[in-house]
């Protein structure tokens, strides 16, 4: 089975550009060698027969792989063309960085594609060889009944196991995905959650420096407050002194022969001092 | 392998500009031109990558030269230019002068995958003369990704990976594989033009 290459289109975008070449000329060997095994005139082929295929399958392969490289090149020298006949639009760098941009992922896209139908369309040639194997009956003696039964149990096993294995994967990758949107739930909160500490944070710190010059300020106009107390209690002492002084003088009483009342006079005479 | 002479480059007249669809590609073979300067190493990477690609039933044939344009008189012999290296050691300042008059004569069609900077002595700081950022200017100018690799002698394994690596870029360029240089190119390269991305899981 080949795959017919698609013609290139008249854009710039070419997707044949990026084709692969369809079961490339390895897989064709394969596939020659299981559709050989089905057939039963194969067995029958003499030795030298064989060897003639073999290199006319060598020399086929080879061909085909020319085939692929001439049509590779015809294909990127017509881009080329085509590119250099389009007339150059007067576009801000912008806009041409966002077409190219846009011309890279539908590139992208486009061989993606291509490739996952490569993929299926090898997977469908496997399934049919396979079928064939495994259903179609070969005219064959008896004897080699029993060994086909075997082999189709053996496949038949294989198959059941690639199921379940298909089956497991699939739980895996939902689970996956599962846990991949969990997880980038719980980043956004952890972000929104980071957003509203910040605020938070600012808020507080404003607040702590209202705090502090409130406190200064308060500080400020109460040590003032209280000098200015200090100051009225020092007054107070030292007129009180005086007052006690002119007492005593007043009494009469012969002050420097008492030792305690000298003393005392003494110590009203000196100024208050903290 | 061709020796070419350096010239002073005012202008570069159109004729001398080298493209890539201007001779016929031949199947099963390839050409890779290494341009660097004297001390860049170009002998030994072209050694390091012929001797890797025996096996792969490939013809490859490496030219090197210290400058471009190359000369008139094996234009008619010189087969068709698959893939161009442009080696920048970064302890040399006149290797990257070198490449930068270089790119000036090379057609635009090479920078759609066909053509890479290769950059030596990346790893030690202290000997270097020519800034990462200005490689990087270049190539992002130039739109064509840059490799850090070594090609000096102690360096053998590094060196053979290097060959690989631009043997399988050479094998791309050549249509070898199935893939086109733009795809490879393309998917070389960050998809986005040096634009503000939203740290949105960032703080």
């Amino acid at each position: 089975m080949e795959v017919e290459s698609s013609q290139p289109r008249s854009t710039v975008f070419e997707p044949g550009l990026c084709k692969p070449v369809p079961t490339s000329a390895t897989s064709t060997i394969s596939n020659k060698s299981i559709y050989s095994e089905i057939t039963p005139s194969h067995g029958k082929l003499g030795a030298e027969e064989q060897v003639l295929e073999e290199e006319d399958v060598a020399e086929l392969v080879e061909l085909k792989g020319t085939k692929e490289w001439v049509r590779r090149q015809h294909v990127e020298q017509e881009a080329t063309l085509l590119a250099r006949q389009q007339e150059p639009d007067n576009n801000t760098q912008e806009e041409v960085n966002a077409s190219i941009l846009h011309l890279q992922s539908l590139l992208q896209e486009q061989s993606t594609k291509l490739s996952v139908q490569e993929l299926v369309l090898e997977r469908l040639q496997c399934g049919g060889a396979l079928s064939k194997f495994l259903f179609d009956s070969p005219d064959s003696e008896s004897t080699e009944e029993e060994p086909s039964e075997k082999d189709k149990e053996k496949i038949g096993e294989m198959v059941k196991q690639q199921n379940e294995l298909v089956f497991e994967l699939g739980k895996y990758h939902k689970d996956i995905q599962d846990l991949q949107e969990s997880l980038d739930e719980v980043k956004k909160q952890s972000f929104e959650q980071q957003v509203r500490n910040r605020e938070l944070m600012t808020r507080l710190q404003q607040r702590k420096e209202e705090q502090q010059q409130r406190s200064q300020e308060d500080s400020s106009d109460k040590v003032k407050m209280l000098e200015s107390k200090l100051e009225q209690a020092m007054s107070n002492i030292s007129s009180l002194q005086h007052i006690f002084q002119a007492l005593i003088f007043g009494s009469q009483v012969h002050w420097a022969e008492d030792p305690d009342l000298q003393e005392l006079m003494i110590s009203l005479g000196t100024p208050p001092d903290i | 392998m061709a020796a070419e002479e350096e010239r002073e480059m005012s202008e570069v007249l159109p004729e001398e500009i080298l493209k890539p669809f201007h001779k016929m590609p031949v199947r099963n073979a390839a050409t890779v031109l290494l341009v660097g300067s004297y001390g860049t190493g170009t002998q030994q990477l072209a050694k390091a990558m012929v001797d890797v690609c025996t096996d792969t039933g490939l013809k490859l044939q490496v030219r090197t030269t210290t400058s471009l344009p190359l000369p008139e008189e094996n234009a008619d012999t010189r087969p068709r230019i698959d893939y161009i290296v442009f080696i920048i050691d970064l302890t040399n300042r006149l290797s990257f002068s070198t490449v930068q008059s270089a790119v000036q004569c090379v057609d635009v069609e090479y920078f759609l995958g066909r053509a890479c900077f290769v950059v030596t002595n990346a790893k030690g700081t202290s000997d270097q003369c020519v800034e990462m950022e200005e490689v990087s200017r270049l190539a992002d100018m130039y739109n064509t990704m840059y490799i850090c690799g070594a090609i000096k002698e102690g360096d053998q394994d590094e060196r053979t990976t290097l060959a690989n690596r631009l043997l399988r870029l050479v094998e791309v360029s050549a249509g070898r594989k199935n893939v086109s240089p733009l795809l490879v190119d393309l998917t070389c390269r960050q998809l986005c033009f040096q634009e503000e991305q939203t740290e949105f899981y960032t703080v």
